[in-house]
C-alpha cells in the first residue's frame, strides 16, 4: 500500500490527514497533498530531475523541512516538483536525515496555480506510529 | 460559563477572563460579546490558545484575546501578550508568517458621483499596476543585494529616496515606516531571494486594495483631524512582507525550536517557539523580524505610490488636485519593545500583538503630531462586500490591552465550504448588484473571499468601541476591489 492523504475542513487554511506504511511513504504522501493544494495539472511533457539531502533534529522538523524545499523551489524559483523518488530516511540519534530525488519543471506562474502555501506549519503535527501506519495531520498556512 | 472544558468568568459585558491554571503564568482575557461567544467558539480551540500564551516565561498581567479571536498557529489570530525584558521571551508564534502584514487608509477629494463614472477603468488600471496573486512580483525592478538590505534596514524610507513616496508619508506610518535596529545579517539568503522581486505586490489569501466611499461618520471631531467626511473617496490596501517575511518566520521557528529546549522551556505547543529576548537567538530574531517589518511597510509604500499613479491617470488629476494623502498605516503582526505600566511602574516590555493593531490614545508620543489631540487612528478592514471601519485608540487601551486593539472580521467560513457556497451563484453579479466591481487573478480567490466567508466586522469593532478601548470614528463601504 502507498501512503494516503485526505483533505479536511480548516476555517483559514488547508488542512490534511496524511498516513503511510513508512515514514518514507508519509512524506511522498505529504508531497501529493502540497502538490494537490497548490496546482490541478499534473502531467507535463518535459522534466527535470534534482536531487536533495536534508537532515534536522525531528522527523516533525524534517518533515517540514521536506515540504517548506518544494515550497521554496515553486514559489522562489519558479520550478515545480511534481513527484518525488527514491526517498529515503535515515536516524542516527537526533540527527534525521532524507535524501530524495525529485522530478519537476519550470512552469509560468500565470498559469494553473491555485494559491500560495506561506508556510508549512507545525500545528498539531504529530508523527505516530500506529501498528503499521505512520501518519499525522498537514496543515499549510495560505 | 463553561466552553468545551474551559472556565470563562464573566468581568463585564465584552470581558471574560480563564483563571489561570496549571503552569499559566498569569490569567486569560479574552474581549467578545456573548452573542459573539455563542456564534464563534463553539469549539474552545482558540481560547486553548489564550491558555497556552499564558505559559509563556516572563508574560505580564494577561493573555489577551480580541474579539476577532479565531485559531491560529501557537498564538490564536488576535492575540496580545506583553513579556518583560528580564526573563521574557520573544516568540515568531505571536507575530505569525505574514510579519507586518497590515493596512493603509489613504484619502482623496473625490466623491462617489465622480468615482463611479470611472470605477471599472480605474480597477482596471490599479490591477494593471500592481501586481496581484499567487508569486506575484515585477511591480518595480528585481532589487539588486544591495537594494534588497537597504529596504531591510530603512523600510520606507526607502521608496522615499526612489521618488516612491513623500516624507508626509513616513510621517503617518507606524513606527514612521522604519524599525531602526534590523541587522539585515540576520535574515537567510533564501528570505532575501523569496522577498527580492515581490516589492509593491499584493499577494494573494485575503490581501486586497480596495476603493472605498466614507458612508458615515460617527465622531465629526476627530473624523475632521483624520482629513475623513462623507462621500469621500478613499484608498484601503491590507498585504504584508510577502515571501520574505515568510521565510524569515520559518527560519526562526526552526532556530527557536531548538532554543526553547536549550533554555529549558515546557510549552503546551511547538508553534509557540521562543528564546529569552536578551539571548542571541531572541535578539536574532527581533532584528530578522523588524527586517521583515521594514519589508512590508515599504511594500504598501510601494503599492500606494502605484495606486496613485492610477488614480492620477484615470482622473486626469495633478496630485494636489487629487488630494491623495496618507491617513495612516498600521501594522497587526509584530513585536515591539514598548513602555507600558505594570503595577505601579512604567517599563519596557516586549509586545506582541498578531493579529491586533496598536491603538495609541491622544497625547502619545508615538503618534504623528497632527493626531495627538484624537488619537491614532485603528484601520479595521471588513470583507470586500459590507464595510471597513476606522477607528480610534484611548487611555483605556493603554490601561488594559497594552495599548492594542482588533484587525479585522475574521473567517466564518472555511474556504473549502466558502467555495461550496459559490457553487451555481454569479459572485460578480451579486457584487455589481452591491455597486461593487471587482478584480481577481481567478475566481476561487473570489469565492473564497466571499461577504459570506467572514463575520460581520461591526460585531467586533462594537465590542472595542463599547469597552471604550477604540471609539468608531468612520465607516467605509467598498465600490471596487483587487484580489490576487
Amino acid at each position: 500500500m502507498s501512503g494516503s492523504y485526505k483533505q479536511i475542513d480548516h476555517t483559514a487554511d488547508i488542512a490534511f490527514e496524511v498516513s503511510g506504511n513508512s515514514l518514507e511513504e508519509l512524506f511522498k504522501a505529504s508531497s501529493k497533498a502540497w502538490l494537490t493544494s497548490v496546482i490541478d495539472v499534473t502531467t507535463f511533457s518535459q522534466s527535470e530531475n534534482k536531487k536533495i539531502k536534508l537532515s534536522s533534529y525531528s522527523k516533525e522538523q524534517l518533515l517540514v523541512d521536506f515540504l517548506s524545499e518544494l515550497n521554496f523551489y515553486l514559489f522562489t524559483k519558479k520550478w515545480l516538483c511534481y513527484s518525488v523518488d527514491d526517498l529515503s530516511i535515515v536516524r542516527k540519534m537526533d540527527d534525521w536525515s532524507l535524501s530524495a530525488s525529485l522530478t519537476g519543471n519550470n512552469i509560468n506562474f500565470k498559469i494553473n496555480l491555485k494559491q500560495e502555501i506561506k508556510a508549512i506549519t507545525f500545528h498539531q503535527m504529530n508523527i505516530k506510529k500506529s501498528g503499521n501506519v505512520f501518519s499525522t495531520l498537514l496543515v499549510f498556512d495560505i | 460559563m463553561m466552553i468545551s472544558g474551559i472556565e470563562l468568568v464573566k468581568i463585564r459585558d465584552n470581558v471574560w477572563e480563564i483563571p489561570a491554571s496549571g503552569n499559566m503564568n498569569v490569567p486569560g482575557r479574552v474581549y467578545i460579546s456573548e452573542k459573539m461567544i455563542s456564534n464563534n467558539l463553539k469549539t474552545g480551540d482558540a481560547l486553548k490558545q489564550v491558555m497556552n500564551v499564558a505559559h509563556l516565561p516572563g508574560i505580564e498581567k494577561y493573555s489577551i484575546a480580541m474579539p476577532d479571536i479565531h485559531w491560529g498557529y501557537g498564538f490564536p489570530i488576535g492575540g496580545v501578550a506583553a513579556t518583560n525584558l528580564e526573563e521574557g521571551v520573544i516568540s515568531p508564534g505571536g507575530v505569525g508568517y505574514d510579519i507586518n502584514c497590515g493596512v493603509r487608509l489613504a484619502v482623496t477629494n473625490l466623491n462617489s458621483a465622480a468615482v463611479k463614472k470611472r470605477i471599472e477603468k480605474l480597477i482596471s488600471k490599479l490591477f494593471k499596476y500592481i501586481p496581484t496573486g499567487v508569486g506575484a512580483s515585477g511591480a518595480i525592478k528585481k532589487l539588486s543585494g544591495k537594494d534588497l538590505k537597504s529596504v531591510l534596514r530603512k523600510g520606507s524610507e526607502w521608496a522615499l529616496e526612489h521618488d516612491l513616496g513623500s516624507p508626509e508619508d513616513i510621517e503617518f506610518t507606524e513606527e514612521s515606516g522604519t524599525l531602526k535596529n534590523a541587522d539585515t545579517d540576520t535574515v537567510s539568503k533564501r528570505a532575501m531571494e523569496r522577498g527580492a522581486d515581490q516589492v509593491g505586490t499584493l499577494g494573494s489569501g485575503n490581501h486586497f486594495l480596495e476603493v472605498d466611499i466614507v458612508e458615515k461618520i460617527f465622531d465629526e471631531k476627530t473624523a475632521e483631524v483624520f482629513g475623513l467626511y462623507k462621500d469621500q473617496v478613499v484608498l484601503l490596501i491590507h498585504t504584508g512582507s510577502r515571501g520574505l517575511g515568510y521565510q524569515v518566520c520559518d527560519d526562526y521557528l526552526k532556530i527557536l525550536l531548538q532554543a526553547s529546549s536549550k533554555y529549558g522551556f515546557s510549552l503546551p505547543d511547538r508553534q509557540l517557539a521562543c528564546a529569552p529576548i536578551r539571548s542571541s537567538e531572541g535578539e536574532d530574531y527581533l532584528s530578522a523580524m523588524q527586517a521583515a517589518a521594514n519589508f512590508a511597510w515599504n511594500n504598501r509604500q510601494v503599492i500606494m505610490h502605484l495606486a496613485k499613479k492610477a488614480f492620477k491617470e484615470i482622473f486626469n488629476m495633478s496630485e494636489t488636485e487629487l488630494g491623495f494623502r496618507l491617513v495612516y498605516d498600521v501594522c497587526h503582526n509584530i513585536a515591539k519593545v514598548e513602555k507600558h505600566k505594570i503595577g505601579n511602574e512604567e517599563k519596557n516590555v516586549c509586545v506582541h500583538r498578531k493579529g491586533a493593531t496598536r491603538a495609541f490614545p491622544p497625547g502619545s508620543k508615538l503618534i504623528p503630531e497632527k493626531y495627538k489631540r484624537v488619537g491614532q487612528p485603528v484601520l479595521v478592514p471588513g470583507d470586500m462586500g459590507r464595510y471597513s471601519y476606522i477607528t480610534v485608540g484611548t487611555e483605556k487601551a493603554m490601561d488594559e490591552t497594552f495599548g492594542s486593539s482588533c484587525h479585522g472580521a475574521g473567517r466564518n467560513l472555511s474556504r473549502r465550504k466558502a467555495l461550496k457556497n459559490a457553487k451555481g451563484r454569479d459572485l460578480m453579479k451579486e457584487l455589481s448588484e452591491r455597486g461593487i466591481v471587482i478584480q481577481a487573478r481567478g475566481y476561487k480567490t473570489i469565492a473564497e473571499e466571499m461577504p459570506g466567508a467572514y463575520k460581520d466586522v461591526v460585531d467586533v469593532v462594537d465590542v472595542m468601541h463599547n469597552e471604550g478601548i477604540t471609539r468608531k470614528v468612520a465607516k467605509i463601504r467598498p465600490v471596487g476591489v483587487i484580489k490576487g
